[in-house]
């Protein structure tokens, strides 16, 4: 989020070293005081201690966000989504910058992921699927790209459901668009990034925020893949390898060359949209609190 | 601000949740010893700290906690926050920011500054060739105190290339004149109202000091609930022992201007005379120079050279007097000013109290006079209906925002709206720190907050500034002393009689003012020239936009501003009365004319026409005014359809749309220069126009003269 003179910590590093010790007990430490505790070689704790210095600057960053409705959300606050701690553990972003309905972030959701060239068959698929989402109650997770994405958010709004948007860049343009202001300010959407707002496409990042709508989502239907290569690909089987969420893959008109071969490495292969939303048949991790939610016995 | 999530626990790339201090642990002898050490070498070796000095440099060096310091003007805050700041660089600590409306370091607060070997550099309107050699500097580390107004703390450019780049912790905060973030204090400013959220994200462990001498307990407490309730309170006595508090009636301007000729010369040394509005500065600082007084006009239109021009006279005593809005105040520190007047009564009492606690600080007698005229209750109410915006006016404005699919420049807005640009201007600014709008290169648009116009708030604050305005009568006629009525509003428990004001001790300055004097003052304000300026653009979207040279009119004369109290309102009068102009008042427009001598001179005149038949009045003042200057008039001009009342509209482009297309030039029109005639000129678009069609139909230069001039 700042000019890194000093490079904050990732996920893995800061994971296990909040656990050693309470980042509250960091301020007011010197070098060695803080490597002694939190078990820390010294260059990392120079580190450490750089990333403390920055408390003004970041104060006024989040402040200036704050102002143009940017909320900052860490795993302390009451509103970030337990289900990405849950599932993700060391990778859950420590950070989410977001706009909109925070509540949002609670309820059901249904993601509808795919490559940005969708045949129009896949966009009927997708669009079917998020006035299905809709209209049951869920909320529509996706990544705002391009294709399967958009047609999928487009189709939520029309149908007068939610969307929950995850960004891998630019949160800071997204919000200056007048039609998703709109959507913002009616409460119909909450889009979010673990990156900076003011962040530029990079692939890594979009690899990265796919991970995050798998661990939102109480189901994932992949619309179209590419096979062995492509965002949606490196998302879907990274999904399957770790098991965060329930994936369902399109298997008809539509469908990209890579989906059977995600239904053979374990994806639900449907070809009928019916039971999309259907709890029993597919197997779901939820903690108690979101079944009671969704009204399931777990 | 959004209340589900807890701003204190963000401070970091990674999340923190309950912050602690790590104290220094320090003897509080060793500390004190160490503080009066930089206070010798920063004062000279005698210097001993004033009362709670040195308690609020141990609030931030040690305790480093949130402090607010409630004293008067010269008990030493600048030494406070130097010696704090030299203390916390000393263990390897960051710079010092203050927020500050100061548009420069006093001279005392940079030879304390070098004293202490600190670095202290400003950032604001008035020094922006230097910002660069700042900020490298900043980045650098190479700065001690930096000193930023609060609309640079906001500027969003400002923030991000600079402000979060700086690598160093911020070691201690300052919020000067702290009394500005509160809704229930005397002076409300928006931009100070982003601070307590910036300090929000602020961990605990970043010492705060807040400064004032104007909080009474209800703005102390709207502070403390704003910066957090772990607030330290330190206040001290706002006696000024040296005042003497006095109070005169006089209705008339004239009167007043009469007074200040008589008495300003016996009062002590050089002063500030202070006046509610801009035009009042001028025309007092005017008249004193006419009468061999040397002043200077001094508010938020003198430009910033200007003003630190202003200020170093002052200080010098090289001035009698200024004549100032409360655009002089705050931070300006004189402590040999041996006066304050008052020409019209500020609307609160706390108010006053802060611009008359400037005087006598190394004074054993300073004088306070608060004169009262008959036009301050009027100059309230429209500083009270213009503080903020209509309700309808700014939901329109955020609605407009909200269905454009692009940013909207405030001309486009104004083209939307009915709004004065003024107004539009503030408008906005308010939207802007509610977070409705924000800006994108010179342009406005919606941002993704829920907002709804806080009507509560506006009742608010207009109902206390009614309160304010109550006391401020009753302190003008009360009957016991006066320093402990305004001690009272300050809840200043200490608060006793002064001995010295004029209830307490008997009245002064009440001689009978001289007639010719007052005659003479009357005279000087009817003889102040009521310029009519020419357009120079035509508004917004209306083709090319300069009017060009050879279509504008020459700059015109008024007798007059309407309602003025003199010929003004008896112009008022007789329109509305739907009468003919008198005599006099045309004897005087004539005379007016002759005195101004526009050149080249005027060979014929023509006049405004109405469609409205059964009031010919300004075809008759034209008449008259023609025979008195011996020159013809020539009815060229008629009104092809009607208009709606100018003062209706209320931007340009409302009311040019409004008078556009709505006249006619008939031919033939004479070729030498001209006046052009009207009986009350307002927005001048209906002179603009037509004079620009008499030019073109081949007349000479087009003067515009009126009996009066609308004001605003």
């Amino acid at each position: 989020m700042l000019p890194a003179q000093v490079k904050p910590l990732a996920a893995r590093e800061f994971w296990p070293l909040a656990r050693r010790m309470d980042p509250a007990k960091m301020l007011g430490l010197d070098v060695t005081e803080l490597a002694r505790e939190a078990g820390l070689a010294l260059g990392e704790a120079e580190r450490v201690l750089q990333l403390l210095d920055r408390v003004t600057a970041v104060a006024l960053a989040l402040e200036r966000l704050e102002q143009a409705g940017i909320w900052t959300l860490t795993p302390e606050d009451d509103g970030y989504p337990a289900r990405l701690v849950e599932r993700l553990g060391d990778s859950a972003p420590p950070l989410l910058h977001g706009v909109g309905e925070v509540r949002l972030l609670d309820g059901p959701g249904l993601g509808i992921v795919g490559s940005r060239d969708v045949t129009p068959d896949g966009a009927a698929v997708a669009r079917q699927a998020a006035e299905q989402a809709a209209q049951g109650g869920w909320s529509v997770v996706s990544g705002a790209a391009r294709g399967v994405d958009q047609q999928a958010m487009s189709s939520a709004f029309d149908a007068g459901g939610a969307v929950i948007g995850v960004l891998a860049e630019a949160l800071s343009r997204v919000v200056r668009r007048p039609d998703f202001r709109k959507a913002v300010l009616d409460g119909n959407v909450v889009f979010l990034t673990p990156y900076a707002p003011e962040a530029g496409f990079s692939p890594a990042n979009a690899m990265g925020r796919n991970k995050v709508i798998y661990a939102l989502s109480h189901r994932v239907l992949v619309v179209c893949s590419d096979k062995d290569k492509g965002g949606t690909w490196a998302g879907a089987t990274e999904a399957l390898r770790a098991g965060w969420t329930d994936v369902v893959v399109w298997h008809g008109p539509g469908e990209g060359p890579g989906n059977t071969a995600l239904a053979a490495r374990g994806a639900t292969a449907v070809n009928d949209l019916t039971g999309l939303l259907a709890t029993k048949s597919l197997a779901l991790q939820v903690t108690k609190a979101h079944a009671d939610q969704l009204s399931l016995d777990v | 601000m959004s209340s589900t999530v807890d701003p204190q626990l963000k401070c970091l790339d990674f999340g923190l949740s309950q912050l602690r201090v790590s104290v220094q642990h320090m003897a509080a002898s060793e500390l004190r010893e160490i503080a009066e050490g930089h206070l010798r070498a920063a004062l000279g070796p005698t210097a001993e700290f004033r009362d709670q000095q040195f308690t609020a440099i141990e609030a931030v060096v040690s305790r480093r906690g949130r402090t607010l310091v409630v004293q008067r003007t010269g008990w030493g805050k600048s030494a406070v926050y130097f010696i704090a700041t030299r203390m916390l660089r000393d263990r390897g600590s960051g710079p010092t920011l203050i927020i500050s409306p100061l548009l420069a370091l006093m001279r005392d607060q940079i030879d304390m500054a070098s004293r202490l070997g600190l670095r202290a550099q400003t950032i604001n309107s008035s020094n922006r060739e230097a910002w660069t050699a700042v900020e490298e500097d900043l980045l650098k580390d190479r700065v001690d105190v930096l000193i930023i107004s609060p609309e640079r703390l906001h500027n969003e450019d400002f923030r991000v290339r600079l402000l979060e780049r700086v690598a160093r912790a911020t070691a201690l905060f300052v919020v000067d004149e702290a009394h500005c973030i509160s809704d229930w204090g005397h002076d409300f400013r928006p931009d100070y109202r982003r601070i307590p959220r910036v300090l929000e994200f602020l961990p605990p462990s970043v010492p705060v000091l807040c400064t004032t001498a104007t909080a009474n307990d209800r703005v102390v407490a709207d502070i403390s609930q704003q910066l957090g309730d772990e607030l330290v309170l330190l206040r001290g006595s706002l006696d000024r022992e040296s005042l003497r508090l006095h109070v005169h009636r006089l209705d008339s301007q004239a009167a007043r201007l009469a007074w200040l000729a008589t008495w300003l010369p016996t009062l002590p040394g050089s002063g500030v005379i202070y006046c509610l509005t801009i035009d009042d500065t001028r025309r007092v600082a005017g008249w004193l120079t006419s009468r061999g007084i040397s002043a200077a006009a001094y508010s938020g239109d003198t430009k910033n050279v200007g003003r630190l021009e202003i200020e170093a006279a002052l200080r010098e005593n090289q001035l009698k007097a200024v004549v100032a809005t409360s655009a002089l105040g705050m931070g300006y520190d004189k402590p040999d000013l041996g006066f304050v007047v008052h020409f019209q009564s500020p609307n609160s009492p706390i108010a006053y109290y802060q611009q008359v606690g400037r005087a006598g600080r190394a004074l054993d007698q300073a004088e306070a006079i608060l004169l009262i005229g008959s036009e301050d209750q009027e100059i309230w109410d429209y500083f009270t209906s213009t503080a903020f915006p209509p309700q309808h006016d700014a939901e329109a404005a955020v609605r407009l925002l909200e269905a454009s699919d692009h940013p909207l420049r405030m001309t486009e807005i104004e083209r939307a709206l009915n709004v004065r640009p003024t107004r539009l201007k503030s408008m906005l600014k308010l939207l802007e720190v509610e977070g409705a709008i924000m800006k994108s290169d010179s342009a406005w648009q919606r941002s993704v907050r829920p907002w709804t116009f806080d009507r509560d708030r506006v009742e608010r604050v207009t109902q206390q500034r009614i309160i304010e305005q109550d006391q401020m009568r009753a302190y003008a006629v009360t009957d016991e002393c006066r320093m402990k009525f305004l001690r009272e509003r300050l809840d200043d428990p200490a608060a006793v009689a002064c001995g010295r004001c004029d209830n307490c001790v008997g009245e002064k300055f009440t001689a009978p003012l001289a007639v010719e004097l007052v005659a003479s003052a009357a005279d000087f304000l009817r003889r102040q020239p009521v310029t009519i300026e020419p357009r120079v653009y035509w508004p917004a979207g209306s083709g090319s936009s300069r009017i060009s040279a050879d279509c504008r009119l020459e700059p015109g004369r008024a007798l007059s501003t309407l309602g003025d109290g003199g010929w003004g309102s008896q112009v008022w009068e007789y329109k509305q009365g739907g009468m003919p102009f008198p005599d006099s008042l045309i004897d005087a427009l004539a005379h007016l004319v002759h005195k101004w001598a526009p050149d080249p001179t005027p060979q014929w005149l023509t006049y405004v026409p109405t469609l409205r038949t059964d009031r010919p009045f300004v075809p008759d003042l034209a008449k008259r005014l023609g025979v008195r200057l011996s020159i013809p008039v020539v009815g060229c001009v008629s009104k092809i359809r009607h208009t709606q009342p100018q003062k209706l509209m209320e931007n340009s482009s409302q009311q040019f749309s409004n008078i556009n297309g709505a006249y006619l030039v008939q031919p033939p029109v004479p070729p030498g220069p001209m006046l052009l005639v009207d009986d009350v000129v307002d927005s001048r678009w209906t002179m603009t126009v037509i004079g620009a069609a008499l030019r073109e139909a081949g007349s000479g230069p087009v003067f515009p003269v009126a009996l009066a001039k609308a004001k605003g």
